[in-house]
């Protein structure tokens, strides 16, 4: 294991990892704004990766440029997805806000099994298979468009929340609902623009690894699982964190695969998630 | 009256928690509710405030009907709630939990301004303006908490127990800052525990019981009334 | 015995009666079980592909007489009065739960005289205790050595398993070397299912006889977005001869991956999969070149045997694509059950299978170069491979000289130079 080999290891982790952070702020935004696991939170990436696959097969759009449209129907499909299955069960049993997220998982996941077949489908992309040479350091185009595009949406959604007002009030509303309530923050609204938010982070990822990745019905969890790492890392609910703990889970992915063997580097992902969480259950970033 | 409560019922669960209750705020008057714990104070507040729309019964503001309406609503006509416990967002600035304050009214200079004189009537919290409001004291809490609800110009102030848990020279200085907002013309009907205390500074007063208006009257009046000292102020010798 | 197995067996009992009383049926159905959907669909296409052009050459609608072809100048089995072939396909989408549940409902919906699949070693395991319940003689390409280890009666291997097809790259090795050519260590990069870890054991122990060591084997799984790992510990690790097992999809992450991170082995050796499928050379282009395969057919190779090049020329007219690897095989496949169905002069199930015991087709007979003929275990005994190399997007055969069309690119050249 020569030097150069373990920091091209670390620079392919953090490539991998922008993207699962981005997916992990997606989550982390839901769970710390309504304290409600998404579990269909990949299935709106998978929804994503095949509208980015077909405005390619179909109007030729280089997968990157779909970004727009998949960020923009995605924060519809979210919105939407709050006011006719969130919003109904919010007051619920916690048991009834986790089926029905469930619930969501297996009725995207099986639509789309039951309109595309289980088969693979990839956009090509000029841009996937060009690679950038930096310093001896090796990434392809796709993977630094996507991570650059990751960090980008997350920067936004940063600033968003901290500097707008209404960002400020997403914020508020999490931390103490009630008080929010007697300060005239509608919850509603807001719950349905935090959704519309959540899954047009998942349209963007989407769109951003769709150069390099295929899809099938099921690739959401590809992606999904070390987010949720990733969360739990970053401390639940703290959207900064899970960017962090994106970047963190990518390279105990790579560079843990490489120095160990590959076929255990999603059982390191698990072990230093299993590992903080023991202890710090609030995550290495918890508050 | 500017604020008329007639014959309000209203029930938590199975349970009817205020029975019937009357009660009228005049404009510029400072009115205390009292009452032994599970009377129906803070439930009162709450039916006023909007989180807890009453069975029967009529909440007018002036000759306006405002039973029932939502928080938010109730806000843009002038009815704004401090609740009972710590109600700051403790990860938000000061600053930020005041912009929070005036989230109903549009951005403008108007709002930069009158954040500006609220921070210039607590200056504790002026010069902490960029700190986090998890390192306030109970205090200073208190104190942002009202100064959030000044920015809605209240024409009726409902504060739940505003001294609560506070060490007595705070408590002292929160109803200083009550006086002073009353001077400045806003009405406010509060709930105190601290029954001494709250008749000693306000206009008049209720004392409740299940539910009910057990007695009403002037506030240096109640203080002296042998039923009320007897029930309500546990016949011990002035602090 | 539970109520499904006592009407799973009476309504075999009735296709066998049946079998047996219409003596002369007017069609014998097969079942074919690919994977038309899921990470291999262009793959299931090409053996669907194979299968009807094998049975259009049975039931007389490919023109190929004089050529020695088993079926060619047939018009349906002879024996059995001319009955045409019915394939009727089931989709296994590359599952084994789903491959085992499609066998199941094909043998007791259509009643098959006969079955061949699944491509998918993973899935040819999971239904062959199907298979051989309802005791369906069953022709498989899959190459999976355990397949043939199970004492199963009616499964039957037309294709090469795990040591016949890593053979010859040993022998391609030895060649490679009086040639005067080098190489250091020898690696392995397979996905972690049937098919990837039988070939790789297959070709360990193969190494191992030779007193080769395996420098190191990578093992993955299928379903992820990033295999910068594998790579670079194979490139960390100084392979130049790597034997590689992949799908489509993971083998097309894969060679993006090694251009990536310039790894350039001197050799690429794969056992089919991946660079059998049009997909993968739609999606890495030129960079699908210079890899190599075991081969079974080359349509290079049929300029050589002009019989085969006018076969191929029809396939081609009918479907707009050569003969390739998977196509060959499920067209033998069928003619390997024709055969069978044909001196049996019987569709009943037990007929059938001693008939195929005793297939002996001769490498004039069918496409595949070797011929057929199964040993006790029922694998076939004249299952050989080539070395073909993918030169100009097309499997080339380098190896063994005889069959040559083209000389190898040894060793691989560097990415920087592509």
């Amino acid at each position: 294991m020569t030097l150069e080999i373990a920091l091209q290891s670390v620079v392919s982790g953090l490539m991998f990892g922008g993207v699962i952070g981005l997916v992990a702020v997606g989550v982390s935004l839901i769970w710390g704004i309504m304290d409600l696991i998404n579990f269909a939170y990949g299935e709106y990436l998978m929804w994503s990766m095949y509208l980015t696959f077909f405005l390619w097969a179909g109007l030729g759009i280089e997968p990157i440029l779909t970004v727009p449209i998949t960020a923009v129907v995605l924060f519809g499909a979210g919105v939407l997805t709050y006011r006719s299955v969130i919003r109904p069960v919010l007051r619920g049993p916690i048991f009834a806000q986790i089926l029905s997220t469930f619930g969501l998982l297996v009725l995207l996941r099986y639509t789309a099994w039951l309109l595309f077949r289980p088969d693979d489908r990839q956009a090509q992309s000029a841009l996937a298979t060009s690679v950038v040479v930096l310093g001896g350091l090796r990434v392809s185009g796709g993977e630094l468009v996507a991570f650059a595009g990751s960090l980008v949406a997350t920067t936004a959604l940063f600033a968003f929340l901290a500097y707008t007002k209404t960002g400020k009030a997403l914020r508020a509303l999490a931390q103490d609902r009630e008080a929010a309530l007697a300060l005239g923050i509608e919850p509603d609204r807001l719950y349905a623009l935090a959704w519309g938010l959540s899954t047009a982070a998942a349209g963007v990822a989407g769109a951003l690894v769709s150069s390099f990745m295929y899809v099938n019905p099921l690739v959401g969890d590809v992606f999904l699982l070390p987010a949720f790492a990733a969360v739990a890392l970053g401390g639940f609910g703290n959207v900064y964190g899970a960017v962090a703990g994106g970047l963190v889970i990518g390279v105990v992915n790579v560079t843990g695969g490489t120095l160990t063997m590959p076929k255990v580097k999603l059982a390191l992902v698990y072990l230093v998630f299993v590992g903080v969480l023991f202890m710090r259950p609030k995550g290495l970033w918890g508050r | 009256m500017l604020l008329t409560v007639g014959d309000v019922h209203a029930t938590y669960g199975r349970f009817d928690v205020l029975r019937g209750i009357s009660v009228g705020v005049a404009a510029g008057e400072i009115v205390a509710v009292l009452g032994p714990n599970g009377a129906g104070k803070s439930t009162l507040l709450k039916a006023i405030a909007g989180f807890l729309p009453p069975r029967q019964g009529s909440i007018r503001l002036s000759d306006e009907e405002i039973a029932g309406l939502r928080p938010s609503a109730l806000l843009r006509k002038g009815v704004v709630y401090v609740m009972q416990r710590s109600s700051v967002f403790p990860k938000l600035t000061i600053l930020e939990n005041l912009e929070m304050g005036a989230y109903i009214r549009p951005s403008s200079p108007e709002v930069k301004a009158d954040i500006d004189r609220v921070l210039g009537l607590f200056p504790q919290l002026a010069g902490r303006r960029h700190q986090r409001a998890e390192g306030l004291s109970g205090g200073e809490r208190r104190m942002l908490e009202i100064g959030r609800a000044l920015l809605l110009h209240p024409k009726v102030l409902l504060l739940d127990e505003p001294t609560m848990g506070l060490a007595p020279l705070v408590a002292d200085l929160i109803f200083e800052k009550i006086l002073e907002l009353r001077a400045a013309g806003t009405t406010v009907l509060m709930v105190e525990q601290n029954a001494r205390l709250a008749l000693e500074v306000s206009d008049r007063a209720y004392v409740l019981e299940q539910g009910q208006v057990r007695v009403e009257g002037r506030g240096q009046e109640l203080l002296t009334s042998d039923a009320v000292r007897r029930a309500y102020l546990g016949g011990a010798a002035p602090r | 015995m539970n109520r499904r197995l006592l009407v799973a067996l009476a309504i075999v009992a009735l296709a066998v009666i049946s079998g047996t009383v219409l003596a002369q049926p007017k069609e014998v159905v097969i079942g074919v079980i690919v994977p038309l959907t899921g990470p291999a669909p262009g793959t299931g296409q090409d053996c669907k592909l194979g299968a009807e052009f094998g049975a259009d050459l049975i039931n007389g609608g490919v023109k190929a007489e004089g050529s020695g072809l088993l079926g060619a100048g047939w018009n349906g089995i002879p024996s059995l009065g001319g009955a045409k072939l019915k394939l009727v396909f089931a989709d296994s989408q590359g599952s084994p739960e789903v491959g085992r549940a499609e066998a199941e409902r094909l043998i007791t919906t259509v009643k098959p005289s006969g079955t061949m699949g699944a491509w998918h070693s993973g899935v040819t395991v999971a239904i062959a205790p199907v298979i051989e319940r309802y005791r369906i003689p069953h022709t498989t390409i899959s190459t999976a050595t355990e397949l043939t280890q199970r004492g199963f009666q009616y499964l039957f291997r037309v294709g090469v398993n795990a040591h016949q097809g890593g053979e010859v790259l040993f022998q391609y090795l030895d060649w490679i070397g009086q040639q005067g050519k080098k190489w250091n260590k020898l690696g392995q990069l397979h996905e972690d299912t049937a098919a990837g870890v039988n070939f790789a054991n297959a070709v360990e122990e193969m190494a191992k006889a030779r007193g080769i060591s395996v420098a190191l084997r990578v093992p993955y799984s299928r379903e992820q977005a990033n295999m910068d790992s594998e790579i670079l510990k194979l490139k960390s690790a100084g392979i130049d001869v790597l034997v590689q097992t992949s799908y489509t999809s993971d083998g097309i992450i894969i060679r993006k991956t090694m251009r990536k991170l310039d790894y350039a082995p001197a050799l690429i050796f794969s056992q089919g999969g991946f660079d059998d499928d049009p997909k993968f050379y739609e999606a890495v282009g030129d960079d699908a070149n210079f890899g190599s395969k075991r081969q079974l057919w080359s349509p290079a190779l049929s300029s050589t045997k002009p019989i085969l090049k006018a076969v191929n020329d029809e396939f081609k007219r009918r479907n707009g694509r050569d003969i390739n690897d998977n196509s060959v095989r499920y067209i033998t496949m069928i003619q390997v059950l024709a055969d069978a169905m044909n001196r049996a002069k019987s569709v009943e199930s037990q007929a059938i299978q001693k008939a195929l015991v005793a297939t002996d087709l001769k490498a004039e007979q069918v496409l595949l170069v070797h011929g057929v003929k199964f040993d006790a275990k029922h694998d076939n005994v004249l299952g050989k491979a080539m070395v073909a190399q993918i030169q100009e997007r097309q499997p080339k055969i380098v190896f063994p000289p005889e069959a040559a069309v083209a000389k190898p690119v040894w060793p691989m050249p560097p990415w920087s130079t592509r």
